[in-house]
């Protein structure tokens, strides 16, 4: 599955905050311009009875001229004016200084005044301010957006700070008679429009939605969460609405304007805040973390002290005094909003965001302001005691001097104290848990010790929705390795694929990168890519990557944090110095439970051999008048190979049984067994071998391991029997290599075999036919298994029948011995070297007439 | 189906639409084609002759007539065929300097109007029209032109003007309010205007038509003196002179402005200044003519009458002065019946009877004039005679049709209203003669303040 591409907003986000931006620096460029300047504002649509009034500048030309808010203005420098666009034109005819006649009508009648046309100075006190406070919030916005793009509360806030920017230097801008005036002020109206929603939409939902979540809980909120995003819409879109019925209905009473919006947009945006504070109020009053809760609550107390006084004296004030007066202080405590929240972040991390203070650089401000402090404390001491006898004293500079060097240290040790602990106590706290961790990691042994302390504690420490652990494991054989969820919730994959570019990319890339950021690499793999989507849509965040020096171990996925933050990257940091240490405790409680598995293994095989060793008979019984000896050498502790003696129905048995198991080792081991006792059981009710061997088949085959078994069989009659039977020998082959006759002469020939002799268990069906050979006093018969013939040399040579052959006609007639020279001969020709496969030799000898 | 057919319908509606758009805009171009008059609005070979014409023009508007003179003359200079120049050159000679009038408009009719632009060429023909007594047709041009261009201020200037002359207020005042509406600064207009709210009795309008007029040309004589009027006629004498003097400030000769500080000083029972500024006036050459209209002795009459003297009015006006005056004078009658002489005073009613046959052909206004003049007259012989009720009702005939036209007729109107209102009280009616006092008061509250006590006034009293 290809990636999916998701709609990220805070692109159109930047795009309308670098308009923003433009258009608040075109306002503040056009106020460096140099024009004459009345201080007047008028409203764009002109009243029946002249051009409404609309803000009079304090200190302005106009206002000394005794223009009040409200007044018509008919005329100006003897033109008479019938629309606001006339104005710039009526004025453009003169110059700063220049005192011009106004016709205006007031409350008494018309009458002309004459105003005295400024230079407009863009360092008028009110704007400034405004302007800088619009930056600052402009500001403080990009940077927690750019922080955390991605964040829904960051984005709102940057529109928020973006339409806060434009409503103080576009909307709240000292009147001009520029060609953009009429444009930046629109613009500035726009932003105050939507200024409300954004408001009420931001403390809905910041720190976190608990109000919103809450709400949506509510059986009354049903319609509007039918309505899903269009009810956000609907928010937006009452203050626009509302701003268009009150200039429909009241177009031409503008004295139900305050600042040249309708009152009733104003009480609306008192509504908002009022209840943007109200959902502030009761997401903080549920925030689970203090320290959220603390920074939330610092916020809260900001926006009250910065937005009350703001809807006091702007808006109540103006409107009942119909005055501009008060307009000034309500905009001041603004401040508090920015301030606030700025020191909320850095101070509590809010919205997640980690923002590093270079402590030495604060020390160095703390200090600077410390020796400020005392070279004003010195002049104003100084100053105080100037015509004294103290001043005069020689002493008084010395004391001084000692009073600075003994309080100085102090002080700067308390301010720095203050510092660590207002501004970098969350930090340590983090950076001292996680070494912690990591040293805790280090100290463990146990691996579920570790995993617990990874996917347990790490979630804990951070505030992760969860951790999941995946090592790497290879179960089958030939089978690709893959990571397996050793740890983790149950909705991420039990398995992930094992991807050795992902192991080198996180290699390379300090063990820890977002999710995100393995864009690049899921370009050039599509199983990385498919890794990506499968992990992004299970809702990890991070990959870690744990590597030991010597090999790739496994990952660790991390979820966001809750709330749907984002891992901050100082997090990012300290993560990846707890993944290395987390990588060698993992390494090192593998290695050790390997060995652990392979101790416990080896002495399982050692207990296995043991077993197997007891099934073989101590000593072998054959029929009367025939010596009988027997081997079996495992390549391994635990073998394939065997020999037994069957039992025979309702006496003591002669018969002697060899086997070959497919498979080596414990699964080798273990056929062997089951087919040992599978012929056991059976001979105990079939005494012929022919029958015998076609139900041990059955059996074997039966058990569904897909192996087989390699049997020979010799069975003999005794001494009791008639003479021409007495050197009788019945065997029996079944993929077993065709046994040697060795002759009392010394020649060797290969038993005839029978036409079928597929191993037992090879097949479902089939039957053996058992045959039979006189044997003459002093002959041999060896059966052996291929691990004899498919001995090999150290230069790889096998030692093949023909010298099997040529061993058993130069070797003794005595089984025993016969078996020894052929063991003796195999060593030999191996050197000792590694034994490839089991090896079992059973001989039967008939003895001669002298014994 | 039903959304296909929807879709189908609103493509159809969009096609339509555009269809209808592009047919109004294509109709609406063309009809700027044909109608349009791409010359420039004054033609002339000069630029320099055209920037000055433009600056006589913001003079002419404005009312200042000399300094609009020198431009057009200047004009003329650098384009001699400069026809527009000429054509105002020509008004403004009319009054001081009707040869040269008449030269230029003989030069004007001699002059090639075709290739004038829409505006020249409808001045030219309006202007000869009327200077050759033409009425109709002017009319008729100024019709075709304003149907052409029914915003042109110059075209709507004349259609105002025109029923100024005519008296007719109501077509004027629309005419006015039309014009400062799309041109805020013809200052004419407001001057207008403001006469027009004043005879209504809409006081405040009228002033704030004055003040306007004054804001726009403050350093012409006329608005102060305008100004002035509507003040000395709400009984703002203070203010009325402080007015009059910024206009003699300005002119310092300029007689409009001394007859109203004349008329100021004396209804202000300021006698002596009064006296004063008579003299500053007779002084004064610019006001030399107004000797023609035995202005001097019947002003000098008025100020005796305002003093008390009643002789000494009488004095100024019998004989000479009063033959001057076409045998009839408000003030000269009062006198003749306070002082006994009603002969005199018959005679000066038949007089009025004469000349107001004699201007029968004269506009609406004027004719209401003579009337409400007659009816004064009359029922203050009625009142002298003792029969009150007959009085009474005359005079209330003249308070209802009189308007408050102009400073002078003003005075008149207010004078006759306070007779009214003693002779409502000498019929015993008064509930409504303490109700006409009120009415004079709320216009002039010191207007009766210095009248001189009339025996004829007092009896039965």
């Amino acid at each position: 599955m290809a990636p999916t591409r998701t709609f990220n907003p805070a692109l159109p986000l930047l795009a309308f905050g670098l308009v923003t931006f433009g258009l608040a620096g075109l306002s503040i460029v056009d106020m460096l311009v140099l024009r004459p300047y009345d201080g007047l504002a008028l409203a764009s649509e002109a009243a029946a009875d002249g051009l409404v009034v609309r803000e009079v500048v304090a200190g302005s030309g106009a206002e000394r001229a005794g223009i009040r808010p409200g007044d018509r203005i008919l005329g100006i420098g003897r033109n008479k004016l019938r629309r606001a666009g006339q104005a710039p034109e009526a004025l453009s005819r003169f110059r700063s200084g220049d005192t011009v006649p106004y016709l205006v009508r007031q409350e008494g009648g018309i009458r002309e005044l004459p105003v005295r046309l400024d230079r407009r100075s863009f360092v008028e006190g009110t704007y400034v301010y405004s302007a800088a406070l619009g930056f600052t919030f402009f500001l403080v916005g990009l940077f927690v957006l750019i922080r955390q793009p991605g964040l829904r509360a960051s984005q709102v806030f940057f529109m928020l700070c973006g339409l806060l920017l434009l409503f103080l230097v576009c909307r709240l801008r000292p009147p001009s008679y520029s060609p953009v005036n009429g444009l930046i002020l629109g613009i500035g109206t726009l932003a105050f429009l939507f200024l409300p929603p954004t408001f009420f939409h931001f403390y809905l939902i910041f720190p976190r939605p608990v109000t919103l979540a809450a709400l949506s809980r509510r059986r009354w909120t049903l319609p509007l969460r039918q309505l899903g995003g269009y009810a956000w819409l609907l928010v937006y879109l009452v203050p626009p609405a509302v701003f268009c019925a009150a200039a429909l209905v009241r177009p031409r009473r503008e004295s139900g304007l305050i600042h040249g919006a309708p009152a009733a947009s104003w009480w609306l945006l008192a509504l908002y805040i009022v209840l943007g504070l109200t959902a502030l109020g009761v997401n903080t009053r549920h925030l689970d973390e203090p320290r959220e809760r603390r920074g939330a609550l610092l916020v809260l107390a900001g926006s009250l002290f910065g937005l009350v006084p703001f809807l006091a004296a702007s808006l109540v004030l103006s409107a009942a005094l119909q005055s501009r007066v008060f307009f000034f202080a309500g905009v001041m405590p603004l401040a508090l909003v920015p301030i606030t929240f700025t020191y909320a972040v850095v101070r509590f991390q809010l919205l997640d965001i980690r923002v590093i203070l270079r402590r030495s650089l604060l020390y160095t401000v703390i200090t600077a302001l410390v020796t400020g402090v005392y070279a004003g404390a010195v002049a104003t001491f100084n100053s105080f005691f100037r015509d004294t006898a103290l001043a005069a004293s020689g002493y008084f500079p010395i004391f001084l001097a000692l009073a600075i060097v003994l309080l100085f240290e102090p002080l700067r040790r308390q301010m720095q104290e203050l510092i660590d602990r207002y501004f970098f106590a969350e930090r340590s706290r983090l950076q001292r848990a996680m070494m912690e961790l990591g040293e805790a990691l280090t100290a463990e042994l146990d691996l579920q010790a570790v995993v617990r302390e990874l996917v347990e504690k790490l979630p804990q420490l951070l505030g992760l929705r969860f951790a999941a652990l995946y090592l790497l494991r290879g179960a089958v054989p030939a089978s690709p390795r893959q990571l397996h969820r050793i740890a983790g919730p149950e909705h991420l994959p039990a398995r992930l694929p094992d991807l050795p570019e992902l192991h080198g990319h996180l290699r390379g890339h300090g063990s820890l990168t977002r999710i995100q950021q393995l864009g690049g690499l899921a370009l050039r793999s599509p199983e990385v890519a498919r890794l990506v989507a499968e992990l992004a849509a299970a809702g990890v965040e991070a990959v870690g990557g744990l590597h030991s020096p010597r090999r790739p171990l496994g990952l660790v996925l991390l979820s966001e944090k809750e709330g749907n933050l984002l891992l901050g990257q100082e997090e990012l940091d300290l993560l990846q110095g707890l993944l290395h240490h987390a990588a060698l405790a993992l390494e090192t409680s593998l290695l050790l439970e390997e060995r652990t598995q392979r101790a416990e293994l080896e002495r399982e095989l050692e207990i296995a051999a043991s077993i197997q060793a007891q099934l073989l008979p101590g000593s072998l019984k054959f029929a009367a008048g025939w010596d009988v000896a027997a081997l079996c050498r495992p390549a391994r502790i635990v073998g394939g190979d065997f020999y037994a003696q069957l039992p025979a129905p309702g006496g003591e048995s002669t018969a002697v049984v060899y086997g070959d198991v497919s498979g080596k080792s414990v699964s080798g081991a273990l056929m062997m067994m089951a087919a040992h006792e599978a012929l056991y059981a059976l001979a105990m009710t079939q005494p012929h071998p022919s029958e015998l061997f076609t139900l041990a088949n059955r059996r074997v085959y039966g058990l569904g391991r897909r192996s087989f078994v390699a049997l020979g069989y010799f069975a003999a009659n005794d001494g009791a029997a008639a003479a021409a039977d007495r050197g009788r020998l019945t065997y029996l082959v079944a993929g077993q290599p065709p046994p040697l006759w060795r002759r009392r002469d010394g020649t060797v020939t290969e038993l005839p075999l029978p036409e079928y002799r597929i191993p037992v268990g090879a097949l479902p069906g089939g039957t053996y036919r058992a045959l039979e050979v006189v044997v003459a006093p002093g002959d041999v018969v060896l059966g052996y298994s291929d691990g004899v013939t498919d001995a090999r040399s150290p230069a790889g040579e096998f030692f093949g029948s023909e010298r099997l052959q040529d061993v058993v006609a130069r070797a003794s007639g005595d089984p025993r011995r016969l078996i020894r020279d052929v063991l003796d001969a195999v060593e030999a020709f191996t050197e000792s070297g590694a034994q490839f496969d089991d090896l079992t030799l059973v001989a039967v000898g008939r003895r001669t007439e002298d014994g | 189906m039903k959304k296909l057919h929807a879709a189908a319908l609103a493509r159809t509606a969009i096609a339509l639409g555009a269809a209808v758009l592009a047919a109004a805009g294509l109709a609406f171009g063309l009809a700027y084609y044909l109608t349009r008059d791409d010359r420039a609005p004054w033609t002339t070979r000069s630029k320099a002759a055209g920037e000055e014409f433009e600056k006589g023009l913001e003079a002419f508007t404005r009312e200042y007539r000399a300094e609009a003179g020198d431009h057009f003359r200047r004009a003329l200079e650098l384009d001699p065929d400069f026809v527009a120049a000429k054509l105002y050159l020509s008004w403004l000679y009319v009054p001081g300097s009707p040869d040269r009038a008449e030269e230029l408009v003989a030069e004007i009719r001699a002059a090639d109007l075709e290739g004038l632009s829409a505006r020249e060429r409808f001045l030219a023909s309006y202007w000869l029209a009327f200077h050759d007594g033409r009425h109709a047709e002017a009319e008729a041009v100024l019709d075709a032109f304003l149907a052409l261009y029914p915003t042109d201020p110059f075209g709507l200037q004349a259609r105002c003007e025109r029923a100024w002359d005519v008296e007719d207020w109501p077509a004027a005042q629309e005419c006015y309010e039309r014009l400062v509406e799309l041109h805020p600064n013809r200052v004419r207009a407001y001057e207008h205007l403001g006469f027009i709210a004043m005879a209504q009795g809409r006081f405040t309008a009228a002033e704030e038509s004055f003040l306007t007029y004054r804001y726009i040309a403050p350093d012409q004589a006329q608005p102060h003196v305008a100004l002035a009027e509507l003040l000395s006629l709400l009984g703002r004498y203070r203010e009325a002179e402080a007015s009059l003097e910024r206009a003699l400030a300005i002119k310092d000769d300029f007689c409009p402005a001394l007859r109203q500080l004349v008329r100021v000083y004396a209804f202000a029972g300021r006698h002596d200044d009064a006296s004063a500024a008579l003299e500053r006036m007779a002084g004064a050459e610019a006001c030399a003519d107004l000797e023609r209209g035995a202005f001097y002795c019947r002003a000098r009459a008025q100020v005796a009458f305002f003093r008390g003297d009643l002789e000494g009015a009488w004095q100024q006006v019998e004989g000479d002065c009063l033959e001057r005056l076409h045998g009839f004078d408000v003030i000269a009658h009062h006198v003749a019946v306070a002082t006994g002489r009603l002969a005199a005073a018959v005679e000066m009613t038949r007089r009025l009877d004469e000349i107001a046959a004699q201007r029968r052909q004269a506009g609406p206004g004027t004719r209401a004039w003579f009337a409400a003049a007659r009816a004064h007259v009359e029922g203050v012989q009625r009142m002298a005679a003792g029969d009150y009720g007959a009085a009474a009702e005359l005079l209330r005939q003249v308070d209802e049709g009189l308007p408050y036209w102009t400073a002078e007729l003003s005075a008149f109107k207010l004078l006759n209203r306070l007779f009214l209102a003693r002779s409502l009280e000498l019929t015993g009616e008064v509930a409504e003669a303490r109700a006409v006092r009120k009415k004079l008061e709320a216009v002039n509250p010191r207007f009766a303040q210095h009248l001189p006590e009339l025996d004829f006034l007092k009896r039965g009293g």
